[in-house]
């Protein structure tokens, strides 16, 4: 609970810099005894021995030079601490992109979610690792020591640290814990709480048109006092804690401070280590004090970090490497996904007994609204997903018997988002291709209408992406990503074609690029677009992970009212 | 300031109570180590034991009082700052409620909503961490300076140059060196951001070509920027916080160094001297909570202007003043034109149109054409149109709204769903609704094994979320429950399947009995219940007439109802 083992791990990556860390505030630490002994000394001098030659000037220069050592050490473990959290927090966000890359699929999040894991919950542990890691082994060195410097001056106060200090975590966990719990009951109640209000700003528009603005004023008010009822209730018991651990070390002071002077009184104890005793109080607390400070904030981080660790911990794809057996797309027929179901690990489903014969040489064009299934299809076809049960067979062969990079090698996928490598448009093109020859290039481009784009500038082919300029638009993207496809040469066609985001103009380029698309290939589309749903063979109209008609686009028109419905809001209109 | 005099009404002596709580916590502890030293130094004296006494009192005095003045302090000030909290929503709320939907355009306004949450969440800090430490560090110091005041003027102003650098000086630098690095720590976040996007955008397709080492170690690239300029900036950060360590423990080896080297008539006795230093180290604990108040001076101001705009620069749309006794019917629109505001195009352009009692009327068009646009004009949220509106000849800008909506059915395009569960989502439609009717309603709209759930968005709590048809059939539900005599219906059977599209017809048009109705639909089946349709073009309106006429006309109207 206190040290997050699993989190915590990652220090031994940078075993040096939590050392240095750790070793700086211990050296300050011992700094600090001298500079508070000095000064104990000073006014030792001062007040009682009053020396008839005194020059203060030495001792308060010593002082001010410790001063400055200190100053030193504490800069150099702040550097080393945050050094380690700005490693640490790099080495998990590659990790995780390497997990990303070997597990193949997102894992059923989208993608807004994943980039919040890797930038906001990545930030979250950086308070874990630059503040309180290193506190939780400061907060038992540095009492130590000071402890060691106490010993020999004065038993009886060395005691009273020895039996206090420990009572400060004791005391933390304790009432941390009850805290705890009373909070989750809580949580529930706060976190509905605070969601009204945002509710209430966000469906403004819903509560004016259904008149209920001064009812949900009294609403937002009588929310608002549950809450401050339930959050005193909580903050009640956590400040408690605070209190306790407040009231444990001002006391502890007050005893020390008033022990000390009764001994001083009867001259068992020299005034300059009893004064020494009462500077060193306070600071032997506050290692554990800061410890308690940071801990809600370590906390938060620590539960930041299960969101991290459950994509670490998702699965790796098996790779099928070991197989020897290609796909042959020239003599085979028929393409057919059985009895297919998928879903992610405890999700919904998102395909549900899918059963298609998929031709080759056919043009097949898949629609349906946002989430109905269409491009977990192409994630199966692909591969970068199983069927939670089914199977996929081409020509009776289940396709994950087929060695996995021969089976991608073999197929030309355009998706959405169109990758782009940081290099020059050669390689750009080349990675779809590496047989390609420059006329090869120079031909997909001219069939996309880049070529006019490519020629005009000085470097054509060579030009790096970063050096073009301005920023390639999605439509010049996409129509890279479209020239790849003409260059790859598959038999197997696999278009997730441009939604509207794309500008009309790009967007009809591409599609005028269909024809040029072999004969022979079997080409699979997501369409959102007439012209594409017009020439398909066949339209699989998809809702809620199956199938919910098929045809032609003309018979589906009279048959189905709801494709009917479903083309005119989607596309915008039923033909042309 | 006028928001601070808003929400602190009535708040002043409870805020005033936990200022001076807050500066006694701190003088608690000065004066913990100030007896403390007294003690000691007292006790080196060998004195009878009656002359400690009031020190020993002293000390555990303050040992106790410091604990119970800082729980107490937090208790109120945590308190007072829920009510202030409250008191700004509320404020918002209905500021917001009042101007909506200002000039928002069509397509930013939930951002700017988001951003204003964003911002009160901000003005949350505004009293216990910002206006709290920043007034107690000035009782503190008054306190302070007045009592050793009292022997050394000298070291009160060696004192409080220490305050002030420490506190003020350090930190306005520190903020003002942080900006610079500040901007490039946020650009390269989001350059990462961005570079992340892609990457989960685009990474399978880099398995596909086998690229998926290299575009990890692009993102590697981006990511060390970051945390190239991360790093920058703490290392400022701890070049200013270790200034700040020095110039606390300068300022107290100070007061020794002045006090010793004070000219002989003002000299003070070197006790007191060791019990100021004592005090004077104490006492830097209110400047650590004053440089984190300056820190964040300038979000929380940016944060208030930002609220305070809602009450000043949105111009109130012209506030209505007559309601509408009578019936609603006709309705005419004469060249209605609306534009939003960032906008080249107007959404409707020149509508003139009259819509008699009892008259059923569809719209049709494809997305974009003005459809929506026009339900929102018609029910008066959009104010600042071009043309007149007429309701049983009293113009729209001037009618009462709550009277206007309290007699009109509505189905939203977007109907928004609260976090709350399915029935109070109905409720809010019409909260004297009968617990027979609602129960009647739901069952009819297949809702009924839903009714208790909470609809969240959050995937880890336990409801399930609503599907978009679930929505649609609340929507439909609110509409359900209220009484209203003119019925606007965006897409009503819009994500409903089949079956379940032909009962809420039947349903949609019992409700509509013989009042009048304006439905918006992609759908072209039974058109021949309309009494009038208009077809919707680019904001235009392009055709008009019943389904029969239409038809013949061979226009628009007929090459979108091919299959009719």
């Amino acid at each position: 609970m206190i040290l997050e083992t699993r989190l915590a791990r990652h220090v031994l990556k940078f075993p040096w810099l939590f050392a240095l860390a750790i070793l700086s505030a211990e050296l300050s630490a011992i700094v600090l005894i001298f500079q508070l002994k000095l000064i104990a000394r000073l006014f030792n001098t001062l007040i009682f021995v009053k020396p008839v030659q005194f020059n203060p000037r030495s001792i308060l220069i010593s002082i001010a030079l410790l001063i400055a050592m200190r100053a030193l050490f504490t800069f150099v473990e702040n550097l080393a601490s945050q050094r380690l959290a700005i490693k640490i927090k790099s080495e998990i966000r590659r990790t995780l992109s390497q997990r990303l890359l070997s597990c193949e699929n997102l894992q059923g999040r989208n993608s807004g979610d994943l980039q919040s894991v890797f930038v906001d919950d990545v930030e979250a542990i950086d308070l874990y690792f630059s503040q309180y890691l290193s506190q939780v082994y400061l907060s038992f060195f540095i009492p130590l020591t000071m402890l060691v410097f106490v010993f020999p001056l004065d038993l009886l106060s060395a005691i009273i640290y020895v039996v206090t200090i420990p009572l400060i975590p004791f005391f933390m966990i304790l009432i941390g814990k009850f805290a705890q719990e009373k909070n989750d009951r809580q949580l529930g109640v706060l976190h509905q709480m605070s969601s009204f209000f945002y509710d209430s700003i966000r469906g403004i528009k819903t509560l004016i048109v259904l008149n209920q603005i001064e009812a949900h004023f009294k609403r937002i008010r009588k929310a608002a006092m549950e809450y401050q009822k339930a959050t005193m209730a909580v903050l009640r018991i956590s400040f408690l804690s605070a209190f306790t651990l407040e009231l444990l070390s001002t006391i502890a002071t007050a005893i020390i401070a008033v022990q000390i002077g009764i001994r001083l009184l009867q001259g068992r104890l020299g005034f300059e280590n009893a004064f020494l005793i009462l500077l060193i109080t306070p600071e032997i607390y506050l290692p554990l004090r800061n410890l308690g400070l940071r801990f809600h904030a370590a906390m938060n981080g620590a539960a930041a970090a299960r969101n991290i660790f459950s994509i670490m911990d998702s699965p790796v794809k098996v790779q099928n490497q070991d197989s020897k057996i290609s796909p042959d797309f020239d003599k085979a027929k028929l393409i057919e996904i059985k009895n297919v179901y998928f879903r992610y690990e405890d999700d919904r489903p998102l395909i549900t007994n899918l059963n298609l014969k998929i031709e080759i040489g056919s043009r097949i064009a898949i629609v349906g609204a946002s989430g109905s299934g269409k491009s977990t299809i192409f994630q199966l076809l692909l591969r970068f997903i199983e069927p939670t049960q089914g199977d996929i067979v081409v020509d009776g062969i289940n396709i994950n018997q087929f060695s996995l990079t021969d089976w991608r090698d073999r197929i030309a996928w355009m998706p959405q988002n169109t990758l782009l490598l940081n290099g020059s448009i050669r390689q750009n093109l080349l990675i779809a291709n590496p047989m390609a020859c420059d006329s090869d290039l120079l031909s997909a481009l001219e069939q996309v209408n880049l070529l006019g784009l490519i020629d005009s500038l000085p470097k054509g082919l060579d030009t790096m992406i970063s050096e073009y300029g301005h920023k390639l638009s999605s439509g010049e993207r996409q129509r890279i990503g479209f020239a790849r496809i003409l260059l790859r040469k598959s038999a197997l066609i696999l278009l997730d074609e441009p939604t509207s985001s794309l500008d009309p103009e790009s967007q009809e380029m591409i599609m005028d690029c269909m024809p040029e698309l072999p004969e022979t290939a079997t080409v699979i589309t997501i369409a959102h677009r007439l012209k594409t749903i017009i020439h398909a063979n066949r339209i699989i109209y998809m809702r809620n992970g199956e199938i919910a008609a098929m045809g032609k686009h003309s018979e589906l028109l009279l048959q189905d009212q709801e494709y009917a419905a479903f083309c005119l809001s989607t596309i915008g209109e039923k033909n042309e | 300031m006028t928001l601070a005099r808003t929400i602190s009404k009535g708040l002043i002596g409870w805020i005033l109570v936990s200022i001076v709580l807050s500066a006694l916590t701190i003088i608690s502890a000065i004066g913990l180590m100030g007896t403390s030293a007294y003690l000691i130094i007292q006790a080196g004296f060998h004195p009878s034991i009656a002359v400690l006494q009031v020190a020993i009192v002293g000390v555990r005095f303050f040992g106790i009082s410091r604990a119970v003045f800082r729980y107490l302090e937090r208790l109120l000030s945590h308190r007072l700052n829920l009510q202030i909290l409250a008191r700004i929503r509320e404020h918002v709320f209905l500021r917001l409620s009042q101007k909506y939907p200002m000039h928002l355009s069509k397509f930013t306004s939930a951002s700017l909503l988001s951003l204003l949450i964003q911002d009160i969440d901000m003005l949350e800090n505004l009293f216990v961490r910002f206006l709290l430490p920043l007034a107690s560090a000035m009782l503190v110091s008054v306190a302070m300076s007045l009592f050793l005041g009292m022997y050394s003027l000298e070291i009160v102003i060696v004192m409080l140059i220490g305050f002030l650098m420490a506190g003020v000086f350090l930190p306005y630098l520190s903020a003002l060196a942080a900006r610079q690095t500040g901007h490039k720590v946020v650009n390269s976040r989001l350059d990462y951001q961005q570079c992340l996007l892609d990457f989960l955008g685009t990474f399978q397709e880099s398995l596909m070509y086998r690229q998926g080492s290299i575009i990890l170690q692009e993102q590697i690239q981006i990511e060390q920027k970051m945390a190239h300029f991360q790093w920058k900036q703490k290392v400022l950060q701890s070049v200013f916080g270790n200034f700040g360590f020095i110039v606390i423990q300068l300022t107290a080896l100070s007061v020794i160094i002045v006090g010793l080297f004070l000219p002989a008539q003002s000299r003070i006795n070197v006790i007191f001297l060791a019990v100021f230093y004592m005090m004077v180290l104490a006492s830097f604990e209110v400047v650590q909570n004053l440089a984190a108040s300056t820190n964040m001076y300038g979000s929380i101001s940016a944060s208030a202007r930002r609220i305070e705009e809602l009450d000043k620069k949105i111009p109130a749309t012209v506030l209505p003043k007559k309601t509408l006794d009578l019936s609603l019917f006709p309705i005419e629109l004469s060249n209605v034109s609306y534009r939003y505001a960032d906008t080249a195009q107007a959404a409707l352009k020149e509508i003139t149109i009259k819509i008699e009692n009892g008259q059923k009327i569809a719209i049709v068009g494809r997305n974009g054409s003005g459809k929506s646009t026009f339900i929102d004009l018609l029910i008066g949220l959009l104010n600042n149109y071009q043309g007149e509106v007429w309701f049983n000849g009293i113009e729209l800008r001037t009618i009462t709204r709550n009277n206007l909506l309290a007699r009109i059915g509505l189905i939203d395009s977007q109907p928004y769903m609260f976090s709350t569960s399915v029935s109070g989502n109905l409720l809010l439609a019409n909260e004297s609704a009968h617990l027979e009717d609602v129960k009647n309603i739901v069952q009819k709209l297949g809702l009924s094994e839903r009714l208790d759930e909470i609809k969240t968005d959050q995937i880890e709590e336990s409801g399930r979320n609503l599907s978009a048809g679930e929505r649609q059939r609340i929507e439909i539900g609110r509409m359900l429950l209220r009484d209203s005599e003119f019925f606007l219906l965006d897409e009503p059977l819009k994500n409903l399947d089949p079956t379940q599209q032909d009962q809420i017809r039947v349903l949609l048009r019992e409700k509509i009995n013989d009042h009048a109705c304006v439905w918006i639909t992609h759908q072209f089946d039974q058109m021949e219940y309309f009494d009038k349709i208009l077809v919707f073009d680019n904001g235009l309106l392009v055709e008009e007439g019943d389904h029969d006429s239409l038809m013949k006309s061979n226009g628009c109207y007929f090459s979108m109802n091919v299959t009719n």
